[in-house]
């Protein structure tokens, strides 16, 4: 069984957010109107946000783009009271919206703030919708969302697999954040299969993790900036 | 390297708040169900993929579409385009909602009085023609202007025979800035053609006052570069001087930050350190530069060499007061940028043709010469000329600006020398002003000045897809398709080391009743009455591209497999093209994006070095009147340091201003809803413009990260979002140069904010943009 992982060289990364933007038009997450955003009400399952680490020559901020980790041990799934979020047996922590009842437990249970509630139904102008993905679905008003990996995407890459007659290939699936990448600094793949790009780059002494001491063991994993 | 948890949740907070307690109803059940109806969804069909490639910025980026039935749903890198390789910048991904805007223009639209009335499209091109006509008659067709975005060889050829057919030579492409390094290649290589950068193969780049990463060059290719950059072994060491924490300056290896205007003097005193401790390149200096050492001209005058110059004038104890580098960091920097080759020193952007901005970009380039990456791997190179245009561009002024245009070699804005056209009325105030695609009055520094302008202009035609700003002011308005509804021809972008010529088919269908700029522009020279060819744009295009045909070499854009078969066959003296036809070449090149030859010949210095000395010239000419004529005595031509001259400190107005240009604002297009989401999203979602402060100045004034304040100039003042930072300088704020959306956003609220109205201006009009200071007040 495969366990899909992500690797995020912050070496690589230029804080470009072309990750942030591939996301929002892969899984039809509506532009706010400014004054949600004002509010603090904007969906983007990708964000950019500022690190301060402390480096040996003084203490100074570098960007990294953050979603959804995909923890094997996942504080959200465990405050759900109706199971609309779990964790699937190739490691994607889903979100069912159709069971979601919107209490927002798993919001203020993610440790990472990568889960966000409808405040109101997703719209967009006439022509805009146009655009939409006809393979992800709409969420409406008053259920959380977030990053699923582009689990559509797996599902479809196991379907050409499954009528080709043959098995399914690590470069079969990869999210739309790691498909725009600019600098390749994303990379996907199975964690399982130790020859894979991202479980050797999982190994480097680069490697670590948000917030490793919670004990949420993330699937995606950050190489630090520098040698 | 550590990150401390209470930093990430000092930063990531922001998103949390706000999800406090509402009541949940059993309405969301029935939302629920409203949502996923048959209704909501758009209509499905068969999937299908094309290429095209990016016209938003003059990057060029091949593009992707995914379409499903006649819908474009996903653009996303094309894998063989040799510049972006599959990547793809936030601007490009967005361009979707360009595409499916629901301000895209629908037809052909006529002022009348205060309102606008739709127009067929041969109603339009045959009233425009008839008045252009007239104009014509009356004398005036010379006086005839075109402002337009930077343009591609048949468009701009297009282009310049329509004007041709007026009399009129006024096409004048409003491209920015010049980037600093090509004008000091320019005038310190004697050449003509646009530089190159071998970013992959460099093991050291400097960048002093350059923001490599936010939309220098053609910023998806630079972006691949710098990932192979950091990727290889040895990994490449990137350092960064500037006045500003830039994400440039977050990704470098060593980042110091100087007084803004003291870029030229630490590029001094990093020469200073080359020369003095010998860490510059003997063989190059003395085989390949004239100026190092002090030589006599062929009348017996001596002239003062770069070497001596520096090692009298720049100690490191002076440039490290004025720059506030500290000396051991200037050392560093130098001995790390000396003792690592090959190593690639890139300066700023000229937002303002000075003498501190000029000589700041010569000292820089100064520095290529010193470890002499000059036309050799890892350096700066100089590119081919395009093997389907042999016309240089630019070849006369156009009259419009005349004495104005003098400054554009040296790298000054197009826009400004029409502003100043415009401003003075000399020598003519145009007879018809058209625009391609430009909006130059969100553009302007002064919308209102230059609105003013415009409106004594007797014929204003605006080819645009959106009524911008411009637009309105226009007494016809064409709509133009996007990239992805025309033929696109694409010529290698600024900065690329390799040859490339790109040709895509429209992805989709125009919207509406919009059309291809290149097609608009035939209907309108067709309009004057006069013979022309009845082939439309693509055609053009067709027949153009045919001709690589006869070339011989490069190849279709491929995979990078495809890439390296090509090159190794290439050196091994073979050439097997994919292609038996000028018919099959064109239709492949059209269906992968483009075609390219990657072929480079380094150390080409009959090429790279046409000075009448056929060597590097540390002393230039022609910059004497800029830097003080004889006033500047023997330091003339040599670059050397002048002062910015910044106004004074006054009690009102104690904040310099910094503009800088995100990576967001490389489009010259309307801000879309996606990009101008990221561009506000350092700022916790705060779309719009900001402005950085330091954080003890923030504290004295009591203004926190979030809050909108005042920044007022002498000139205006502007409610903006406060981003306090450590790393901004005390005494200095930084400001995004830009337009805060725009009146036709159906997502902006509120009227659109354009930082560059708080410029204060010279004597000549000029915004001063390194000069003006501020106040800030809070809200």
């Amino acid at each position: 069984m495969s366990r899909w992982g992500m690797i995020i060289d912050l070496d690589k990364c230029t804080a470009c957010q072309a990750c942030v933007v591939a996301c929002k038009v892969e899984n039809n997450i509506p532009s706010p109107p400014e004054g949600e955003a004002l509010k603090n009400r904007t969906i983007s399952w990708m964000k950019l946000i500022p690190l301060r680490s402390e480096g040996s020559e003084s203490e100074r901020t570098t960007y990294a783009p953050v979603a959804c980790q995909h923890c094997d041990n996942p504080p959200c799934i465990k405050v759900c009271p109706v199971d609309a979020t779990n964790i699937s047996d190739e490691g994607i922590v889903r979100q069912v919206y159709s069971r979601c009842i919107g209490c927002r437990y798993c919001t203020n249970a993610c440790p990472y703030t990568v889960r966000y509630f409808n405040w109101s139904a997703p719209q967009w102008p006439e022509e805009s919708k146009s655009y939409l993905n006809p393979d992800v679905s709409l969420r409406p008003k008053g259920v959380v969302e977030k990053c699923t990996f582009c689990n559509h995407r797996l599902q479809k890459a196991k379907e050409i697999a499954r009528l080709e007659e043959r098995e399914l290939h690590s470069s079969d699936y990869v999210p739309a954040c790691v498909e725009i990448c600019p600098a390749d600094a994303l990379v996907f793949g199975d964690l399982e299969d130790s020859a894979s790009e991202v479980s050797q780059l999982a190994r480097s002494p680069r490697a670590f993790r948000l917030q490793e001491d919670l004990g949420t063991e993330p699937k995606v994993i950050y190489l630090s900036q520098g040698e | 390297m550590k990150f401390s948890r209470r930093g990430f949740v000092k930063f990531s907070a922001g998103s949390a708040a706000g999800l406090g307690l509402a009541g949940v109803s059993l309405k969301t059940l029935s939302d629920l169900t409203a949502a996923t109806t048959e209704e909501n969804y758009p209509s499905k069909g068969p999937e299908s993929f094309l290429n095209s490639i990016c016209q938003l910025c003059p990057g060029g980026c091949g593009v992707t579409v995914r379409k499903v039935g006649d819908r474009v749903v996903r653009v996303q890198g094309n894998r063989n385009s040799p510049i972006n390789r599959g990547g793809l910048c936030p601007i490009g991904v967005a361009s979707l909602q360009y595409l499916y805007h629901p301000a895209r223009l629908r037809s052909p639209l006529k002022r009348e009085g205060s309102s606008w009335t739709k127009i067929s499209w041969d109603s339009a091109l045959g009233e425009i023609g008839s008045k252009l006509s007239s104009t014509v008659g009356r004398g005036e067709g010379s006086h005839v202007v075109m402002l337009s975005q930077e343009l591609q060889g048949v468009l701009r050829q297009v282009a310049s025979d329509f004007l041709g057919k007026l009399g009129s030579n006024n096409l004048i492409e409003t491209s920015g800035p010049g980037d600093g390094t090509g004008v000091a290649v320019r005038l310190m290589q004697g050449v003509q053609s646009r530089p190159a950068y071998d970013l992959t193969n460099s093991n050291h780049i400097l960048c002093i006052g350059c923001e490599l990463l936010e939309g220098w060059s053609s910023p998806v290719w630079v972006m691949k570069g710098y990932s192979q950059f950091r990727g290889k072994r040895p990994r490449g060491r990137l350092t960064y001087a500037g006045s500003r924490q830039s994400v440039t300056a977050t990704k470098a290896d060593t980042a110091v930050q100087i007084r803004p205007g003291t870029e030229g003097l630490l590029a001094l005193g990093i020469a200073y350190v080359l020369i003095s401790e010998r860490l510059y390149d003997f063989e190059f200096v003395q085989s390949h530069c004239q100026g190092f050492e002090d030589w006599r001209d062929e009348n017996g005058r001596w002239h003062l060499g770069f070497r001596n110059m520096v090692l009298e004038r720049y100690p490191l104890n002076l440039v490290s007061e004025v720059t506030e580098v500290p000396t051991e960091r200037i050392l560093k920097i130098a001995r790390e940028f000396g003792g690592t080759r090959p190593a690639l020193a890139l300066a700023g952007p000229i937002d303002s043709v000075t003498a501190n901005n000029i000589l700041a970009a010569l000292s820089v380039h100064a520095l290529n010469a010193l470890v002499g990456s000059i036309d050799r791997r890892g350096g700066v190179l100089l590119q081919y000329p395009d093997p389907l245009d042999t016309s240089e561009p630019a070849q006369s002024t156009p009259s419009f600006l005349g004495n104005f245009a003098q400054l554009l070699r040296l790298g000054k804005d197009p826009l400004e020398a029409v502003e100043q056209a415009f401003e003075s009325g000399k020598p003519y105030l145009p007879s018809a002003l058209i625009t391609l695609d430009a909006d130059p009055v969100s553009d302007s520094h002064d919308a209102k000045a230059l609105s003013e302008k415009f409106q004594q202009v007797p014929l204003i035609v605006s080819v645009s897809s959106f009524l911008t700003a411009t637009a309105q002011l226009a007494h016809y308005v064409l709509p133009s398709a996007s990239f992805l509804e025309s033929w696109v021809e694409q010529e290698s972008p600024s900065g690329i080391p390799f040859l490339y010529h790109g040709l895509a088919q429209p992805a989709t269908s125009a919207f509406a009743e919009s059309r291809a700029t290149g097609d608009i522009l035939l209907g309108l020279t067709r309009s004057l009455g006069v013979p022309v060819s009845d082939e439309d744009y693509g055609a053009l295009l067709k027949k153009k591209i045919a001709g690589l045909y006869e070339r011989k070499s490069g190849a279709v854009a491929g995979t990078v497999f495809d890439q390296l078969w090509h090159q190794l066959m290439e050196q091994s003296g073979w050439w097997a093209p994919t292609y038996e036809s000028p018919d099959q070449l064109v239709e492949q090149v059209a269906a992968k994006g483009g075609w390219w030859d990657s072929f480079y010949r380094y150390e080409d210095w009959s090429r790279t070095l046409r000075n009448p000395t056929g060597k590097f010239h540390f002393s230039v000419s022609g910059i004497e009147s800029l830097v003080g004529g004889e006033a500047a005595g023997q330091l003339g031509s040599l670059p050397h340091f002048q002062p910015p001259a910044e106004g004074p400190a006054s009690e009102k107005y104690h904040f310099l201003v910094r503009f800088f240009d995100p990576l967001v604002a490389v489009s010259h297009q309307p801000p879309l809803p996606f990009v101008r989401e990221i561009a506000g999203g350092l700022v916790q979602n705060n779309a719009g413009i900001w402005v950085e402060i330091n954080e003890a100045d923030a504290e004295e004034l009591g203004i926190h990260s979030g809050e909108l304040v005042w920044v007022e100039s002498i000139r205006n003042r502007l409610q903006v979002f406060a981003r306090v930072s450590t790393g901004v300088l005390p005494g200095v704020v930084n400001i995004p140069r830009g337009v805060s959306g725009w009146s036709g956003d159906p997502w902006s609220v509120g009227s659109p904010v354009a930082s560059a109205t708080l410029a204060e201006h010279g004597a000549d009009f000029m915004p001063k943009w390194g000069e003006t200071r501020v106040r800030l007040l809070r809200s």
